[in-house]
C-alpha cells in the first residue's frame, strides 16, 4: 500500500512538473518586450554616437564576432574587415565634420528570443555648410550574446527620403 | 561344622520340611522362619552362622531383607545365599549384585545342596 | 555474522530487525498462518497477485514506450519544419544580401570612400546583379514551397511570406524586363525582401522553441515515467518479496515443526505437542501429528504394561511350577540317599522313577518357560565377543561321560585362524548341548559325533556330525517344530521335544540359520551360523 502511494505522489508531481514547465514557457510578457526592444534600438544610438564622435572603437563595440556586413557591392566579414570599413568611412574621416542623425519613427526592430532585427536610416549633416552629406540606410540582424545585442549581420537599404 | 546354626526362609511347608529334615539329619540347628521381617528378627536375636533365604517371600522380599540384615551391625557379616526358583541368568546376576554371597537353584539336588550349604559354612570366618 | 563489538545500541537494534523479520514469531508470519484459506488458494492467490503486478508493470512499460514513440514522432515532424524554415530563412537572407550589393546608391560610394564620390555609378552595379536577382528568386520560390502544411499558429505568418514573394515576384519581373536598372524597384523590393526575411525567422525561430520545449517535455517526462516505473517496481518487487517470505514462512515453519516432532515421535519421546496455528491443510497435519503422538503415547504404554506382565506371568510361573518339584525331587532323593533309613530295592526302583519323571518334568518346565520366553520376545541376548572353540569344548566336556557310556566317539576339529564369534554365549552353549545330546543321543554304539566349524561367507559354520539313523528329507523341516520327536526319540522316552524347537529361536535371534543335512541310514549333520566376531 506504501508503495502506491509513493508511486501514484511521483506521478502527480511528475505530471505537475510538466504542466508548469510549459506553462512558464512564454516568451514573457509586453513589459519584458518592450524592453527587449529597448536594448535593441539603443545598438542605433551607440552607432551615431560612435559616428559622431568620431570613436571607431565605440563603433566596433556592437559588432558579434564575425558579423557581416553586405554594402557598396562588397561583403565584408569578420571585425576586422568591418573596423576596415569604418576607418575608411565618411563620418570617421577627421577632415569631415559630421553629426549623424536619425528619423527616429522610421527606426523598426523585432525580437524572436535571442535574435532580432534593427531598420534604421543615418543622416550625416555637415556642421561646416549645415547641409545633409549623405542618407545611409541599414538593415541589421542583432543577437543576444552574453547578455548584450549586438550586430550579426548589415544588409544596406535603400533610404526613401519620404517621411 | 555340624552344631552350626541355620537360619532358614522359606514360606512353602513341604520346602521348608524338606530343608528342616535334611539340614538336621546332617547335623546342623535350624531356625526357622517364614516372612521376611521374622528372619530379621530371628538373624539379629540369635546370629546364625548362615542364612538361606527364599527370594519370593510374602511380605518383603529376599532382596530387601537382605538389605536390613546387612544395615544391622549384628547380621551384617552372616553369609546370606539365595534359594531360588528364578534360576535364570538376569536373575542369578541381580541375586549378586544385591549382595548375596550365593545361590541355590530351587528344586534343589539335595546332595548337591548338602554340599553348598557345608562350603558356605566352611567359608565363615570364625 | 553480527560483530559483537559493534556498538551495543547498533546491535539491539539489530535483533529487533531481526526479530521482526524472522521466522515464525512474526506477527505478519502469524496473520498469514491463519487464514482461514487452503495452502494451496494461499499460493494460487500470491501466484496471481504476482502476476497480476507484472502485468501492471507490463502496462505501464507499454505506455510510457507508446507515449516516448508518440514524442519522437512529433519531434521528427517539428524537425521537419524546422528545417523547411531554416531553408527559407536562407533563400530570404541570400536575396536580401543580393539587393544589399547596390543599395543606397551613390551615397553610400560616398560613405565608404570617406566622404567623397565613389567611382563606378550605381547603374552599373545595378546592372551587374539583375542578372542573378531572378535566379535568387527562384531559389526562394522553392523554398517557399515546404513540403508541408504549416501550423494554425504559423498560418499567418506564412501568408504574409506568400504576400511578400508575390509582390516580389511582381517587382523582379518588371526589373528584368525594363531596359535600364532602377534603384527605385530595388529599394521598394528590400521592403519586402526585408519583411519576407523577418517572417521566415519568426517561422524558424517559433520552429525551434517548439522543438525545444518538446525536447525538454521529453526529458521531464522520461524522468516522471522513469520514476514511476522504478516505483512501481521496486514496489512490485518488495511486495513479491514479502509476501514470497511471509508465505513460505507461515509454510514452512510448520513443515519444519511437523518434522522435528516427527523425529522426536520416532526416537520414542511423546512428550510434546505440536503447535501449528494455521487453519489450512497444515494446521489440519499439525493436529493429526498431534493425535498420533498421544495414540502412540496410549499404545506405547499399554505394550510397556502388556510386557511387564508378561514378564512377571513368566516369573510367577516359573517359580509355582518349580516349587512343587522342589518337594517331589528333593524327598525322593533324601530317601534315595538314605538319610532317614534304608531302603528295599523295589523302594529304590521306585524312587528312581520318581527321581528321572521329576527330572523330566523340569526339564519341560524349564525348556518351555525358556521357549514362552523367547516367544514373548522376553529373551534379550547378552551380546559379547566369546571363543567358539571354548564353547564346543565345554559342551563335548558335557556330554563325554554319556557319549562314553553309549560307546560313541565324539571328536572336535578346531581350526586356529578361526575363534571369536559374537553373541549371546550362555545361550550359544545351550544350542551347541542340544545339538551333541541328540547326537550323541541318537548314534548308536560304535558309532562317532565329530564336531568341526569354518569360516564362509563372513559368517561362521558349526557342524555336529553323527553316524546316527539319518533323518528323513520331509522331516527336515519338522523336526524343529515344538513336540515334534522323531520315532527313536519317543521311544527312548527322553527329551522334551523342545530342544530343537528353543534352538533353532535361539539361533535365528542371533540372525544365522539352523539345518540339517541328512539321509535315511547315511547319518545326519546338523549345521548352524553365527555372525564373525570382531577380533
Amino acid at each position: 500500500m506504501k508503495k502506491l502511494l509513493i508511486g501514484a505522489t511521483l506521478v502527480g508531481l511528475a505530471l505537475a512538473g510538466s504542466g508548469y514547465g510549459a506553462l512558464s514557457k512564454s516568451s514573457g510578457t509586453s513589459v519584458q518586450k518592450q524592453a527587449t526592444l529597448y536594448q535593441i534600438e539603443s545598438i542605433e544610438r551607440t552607432w551615431h554616437k560612435a559616428a559622431s564622435f568620431k570613436n571607431l572603437n565605440l563603433m566596433m563595440s556592437i559588432w558579434a564576432p564575425n558579423s557581416v556586413a553586405v554594402i557598396g557591392g562588397k561583403a565584408y566579414t569578420g571585425k576586422a574587415d568591418i573596423r576596415t570599413l569604418f576607418s575608411k568611412a565618411g563620418p570617421f574621416q577627421p577632415q569631415n565634420h559630421w553629426l549623424s542623425d536619425t528619423p527616429a519613427y522610421k527606426i523598426r526592430s523585432t525580437v524572436n528570443g535571442n535574435k532580432g532585427t534593427l531598420y534604421f536610416e543615418c543622416h550625416y549633416i555637415d556642421i561646416d555648410t549645415g547641409k545633409v552629406a549623405i542618407v545611409v540606410g541599414a538593415n541589421l540582424d542583432v543577437q543576444k550574446i552574453n547578455g548584450k545585442w549586438l550586430i550579426a549581420h548589415l544588409s544596406s537599404s535603400t533610404p526613401t527620403l519620404q517621411p | 561344622m555340624a552344631g552350626d546354626q541355620i537360619l532358614v526362609v522359606e514360606d512353602n511347608e513341604k520346602n521348608m520340611k524338606l530343608f528342616r529334615d535334611v539340614l538336621e539329619a546332617t547335623g546342623y540347628r535350624l531356625l526357622e522362619a517364614t516372612t521376611g521381617e521374622q528372619a530379621v528378627d530371628l538373624a539379629a536375636t540369635h546370629s546364625p552362622n548362615l542364612v538361606l533365604m527364599d527370594i519370593q517371600l510374602p511380605d518383603i522380599d529376599g532382596v530387601e531383607a537382605l538389605g536390613r540384615l546387612r544395615g544391622n551391625e549384628r547380621t551384617a557379616s552372616i553369609p546370606v545365599v539365595a534359594l531360588t526358583a528364578q534360576a535364570m541368568q538376569d536373575d542369578r546376576k541381580r541375586f549378586l549384585d544385591a549382595g548375596f554371597d550365593g545361590y541355590i537353584s530351587k528344586p534343589v539336588d539335595v546332595v548337591e545342596f548338602v554340599k553348598t550349604v557345608k562350603e558356605y559354612l566352611r567359608k565363615e570366618p570364625s | 555474522m553480527i560483530n559483537v563489538r559493534a556498538a551495543p545500541a547498533r546491535a539491539a537494534a539489530f535483533v529487533k530487525w531481526r526479530r521482526l523479520f524472522g521466522r515464525a514469531d512474526n506477527p505478519l508470519v502469524h496473520g498469514i498462518a491463519r487464514l482461514p484459506a487452503k495452502v494451496r488458494t494461499k499460493l494460487l492467490v500470491s501466484f496471481l497477485g504476482i502476476a497480476v503486478l507484472l502485468l501492471l508493470i507490463a502496462l505501464l512499460g507499454l505506455r510510457v514506450l507508446g507515449q516516448s514513440n508518440s514524442r519522437s514522432e512529433s519531434l521528427k515532424a517539428l524537425e521537419e519544419r524546422a528545417a523547411g524554415y531554416q531553408n527559407l530563412y536562407t533563400e530570404s537572407t541570400t536575396f536580401r544580401d543580393l539587393l544589399a550589393y547596390c543599395a543606397g546608391g551613390a551615397d553610400v560610394g560616398k560613405f565608404l570612400n570617406g566622404g567623397r564620390p565613389a567611382p563606378g555609378s550605381t547603374r552599373d552595379c545595378l546592372r551587374s546583379i539583375d542578372r542573378t536577382v531572378g535566379t535568387a528568386l527562384a531559389g526562394l520560390g522553392t523554398a517557399t514551397r515546404l513540403g508541408f502544411e504549416p501550423a494554425a499558429d504559423e498560418a499567418a505568418i506564412f501568408g504574409q511570406i506568400k504576400g511578400d514573394y508575390r509582390a516580389l515576384n511582381g517587382l523582379v519581373a518588371r526589373i528584368t524586363a525594363s531596359s535600364r536598372p532602377s534603384l527605385a524597384l530595388h529599394a521598394r523590393a528590400e521592403v519586402f525582401a526585408d519583411d519576407l526575411k523577418i517572417a521566415a525567422a519568426t517561422l524558424a525561430n517559433r520552429t525551434q522553441n517548439k522543438t525545444d520545449a518538446l525536447v525538454a517535455q521529453n526529458r521531464r517526462a522520461y524522468s516522471g515515467s522513469r520514476n514511476l516505473f522504478l516505483g512501481v517496481g521496486i514496489g512490485a518487487i518488495g511486495l513479491a518479496l514479502l509476501l514470497g517470505f511471509v508465505l513460505s514462512w507461515s509454510l514452512i515453519g510448520p513443515i519444519q515443526r511437523i518434522g522435528g516432532r516427527l523425529a522426536a515421535i520416532a526416537s520414542g519421546d511423546f512428550s510434546g505437542h505440536v503447535d501449528v496455528p494455521n487453519r489450512d491443510e497444515l494446521g489440519d497435519l499439525g493436529k493429526n501429528v498431534n493425535r498420533m503422538n498421544d495414540e502412540l503415547r496410549r499404545l506405547y504404554r499399554e505394550l510397556e504394561a502388556t510386557s511387564r506382565h508378561k514378564s512377571e506371568f513368566l516369573a510367577n510361573m516359573s517359580h509355582e511350577l518349580r516349587t512343587p518339584l522342589n518337594a517331589i525331587i528333593g524327598f525322593s532323593q533324601v530317601l534315595r540317599e538314605k538319610m532317614f533309613g534304608e531302603i528295599n530295592q523295589k523302594q529304590q526302583e521306585y524312587l528312581d522313577d520318581i527321581l528321572s519323571s521329576g527330572n523330566h518334568l523340569l526339564s519341560l518346565i524349564n525348556d518351555v518357560l525358556d521357549l514362552s520366553k523367547v516367544e514373548a520376545g522376553q529373551v534379550e541376548l547378552e551380546v559379547a565377543t566369546f571363543s567358539l572353540r571354548e564353547a564346543l569344548e565345554r559342551g563335548i566336556v558335557m556330554v563325554r561321560e554319556r557319549a562314553t557310556q553309549n560307546g560313541v566317539q565324539l571328536a572336535l576339529e578346531s581350526d586356529p585362524n578361526v575363534d571369536l564369534v559374537e553373541g549371546d554365549e550362555r545361550r550359544i552353549r545351550q544350542v551347541i548341548f542340544n545339538l551333541l545330546s541328540n547326537a550323541v543321543k541318537f548314534t548308536p554304539a560304535g558309532g562317532r559325533v565329530d564336531v568341526r566349524y569354518q569360516q564362509l561367507n563372513g559368517e561362521l559354520r558349526i557342524f555336529v556330525a553323527d553316524t546316527g539313523p539319518g533323518i528323513a528329507p520331509e522331516d527336515h523341516e519338522r523336526i524343529f517344530d515344538e513336540f515334534h520327536q522323531t520315532d527313536e526319540g519317543a521311544q527312548q522316552h527322553e527329551g522334551t521335544g523342545l530342544g530343537l524347537a528353543l534352538s533353532k529361536r535361539l539361533v535365528e535371534l542371533h540372525g544365522g540359520h539352523i539345518w540339517v543335512d541328512s539321509e535315511l541310514g547315511k547319518g545326519s549333520t546338523f549345521v548352524f551360523t553365527m555372525p564373525m566376531g570382531s577380533a
